[in-house]
Formats: C-alpha cells, structure tokens, sequence
C-alpha cells in the first residue's frame, strides 16, 4: 500500500509571484532557505504554523499551497 | 549551508579533536601506570577533570577559526545563526542517537563491572560511550541535513 504524502506547488506559487527566490520566501516566513528547499522537495513537512505562514505569503488558502494526497491501496 | 549545518561539520571535527587528545593522554597514562594501585580511580577523574576543561577551551578556539574561515572563504561578512523548526526536529533526532550510543555504552560498562573487570575498564568505556554518542548524534544530524532531512 501506498503511503500518504503531502504534496505542494510552492515553487510554481513563487515562479508566479514574480519569481521570488527561495531566500525571499525564507526571509519572509523566518526559516532557513535550506529548509524552504526541503519543503519543496517534499523532503520535510512543515508545522501547520510554518504552512499557514507560507500560505499567507501567497495570498493562498492552506489547501491550495499543500494537498494531501491519501494513501492508494 | 545553514548555521546549524555548519556548526554540526565543525562540531564533528573539534569533538575528534577533543576525544583524540583524552585518549593519547589516558592511554600514555595507563601504559605508564599512573593509575595503578587503590588511588587509580581518583587520579583517572582528576586526569579526566582537566582534560575536559582543556578540551572545553579547545571547543571554543576552534568554533572562533571555523565561524572566521567559513566568513573568508564565502566571503559572507555576517553569516546567519538563524535556526528554524526543522534545525529543532534534526537536533532531536541526532540527541536521540547519543542517548542510545551512551546507553549502550553504560550498560556494556556496568557487564564488565558484573564478570569481575577492574574498575578502570567500566570508567573508560563510560567515558568512550559519551565520546561516541556525541560523535553518532552530530554524524546522524549531519547526515540528516545532507540529505534534505
């Protein structure tokens, strides 16, 4: 069986705001832009606080920056 | 490379450093008998005692070179010293791998305690396990935040 994962389009959000960098998004939410990369990569996955902020800095809803994909039998 | 990152490469190499002093010297005292007779144990901690205070002062010469030859080499006149969540969660992980190592190494002490070992290979196993577990919780951090997390 499949796991579930969390998934996100962070880096298309930044492409479309301007093309913000990786450090701009880290700055703007306090981590590391080690960290943003992780997340994007879907290596690490946030707080909900940390995804609140991020969404935030997008002008998203929270289920628009990550999606939960469930696990598939 | 984040702060913590760094800190962690810079860690291994000051605590290899460290543990490589402590072991020459209580090595080259053992051989030499300093710590026969039934005031071994004591001399063995009083030895022990300073070579923690001089390692303590090496720990800190050393992080004052690298945190100035990281600036010079990358040429970042104010490196971050941000740490984040994920900072916290790698930390967690790598404590996690000391406390296990040491464990380890506390139990296997008190065993050669109980087969009638001299007392001096249980201290010096102690002391090995926490030289290990330090080194295991920065090699797991260190590969935590190689591989993304």
């Amino acid at each position: 069986m499949a796991r579930a994962r969390v998934e996100n389009c962070i880096r298309r959000l930044r492409f479309d705001a301007d093309e913000m960098t990786q450090k701009d998004l880290a700055d703007a939410v306090g981590v590391t832009r080690q960290t943003i990369m992780a997340i994007e990569n879907a290596k690490y996955f946030p707080s909900l606080e940390l995804a609140f902020q991020i969404a935030e800095v997008f002008g998203k809803p929270l289920d628009v920056v990550f999606q939960y994909i469930k696990p598939t039998e | 490379m984040s702060f913590e990152e760094r800190n962690t490469i810079s860690g291994i190499l000051i605590s290899l450093v460290s543990w490589a002093i402590m072991i020459t010297t209580l090595a080259r005292n053992t051989t030499a008998g300093f710590y026969d007779g039934p005031d071994g144990p004591m001399l063995w901690a009083r030895s022990v005692l300073w070579l923690i205070l001089i390692c303590i002062g090496i720990g800190i010469v050393l992080t004052i070179l690298f945190t100035i030859a990281y600036a010079i080499v990358t040429g970042d006149k104010r490196p971050t010293t941000l740490r984040d969540e994920r900072d916290g969660i790698i930390g967690l992980r790598g404590i996690q791998a000391t406390l296990i190592t040491m464990s380890i190494g506390i139990v296997a002490a008190i065993a050669t305690l109980a087969y009638g070992l001299p007392l001096l290979v249980a201290l010096n196993m102690i002391l090995a396990s926490c030289a290990l577990g330090d080194l295991a919780g920065m090699l797991v951090k260190l590969v935590l935040y190689r591989r993304g997390f």
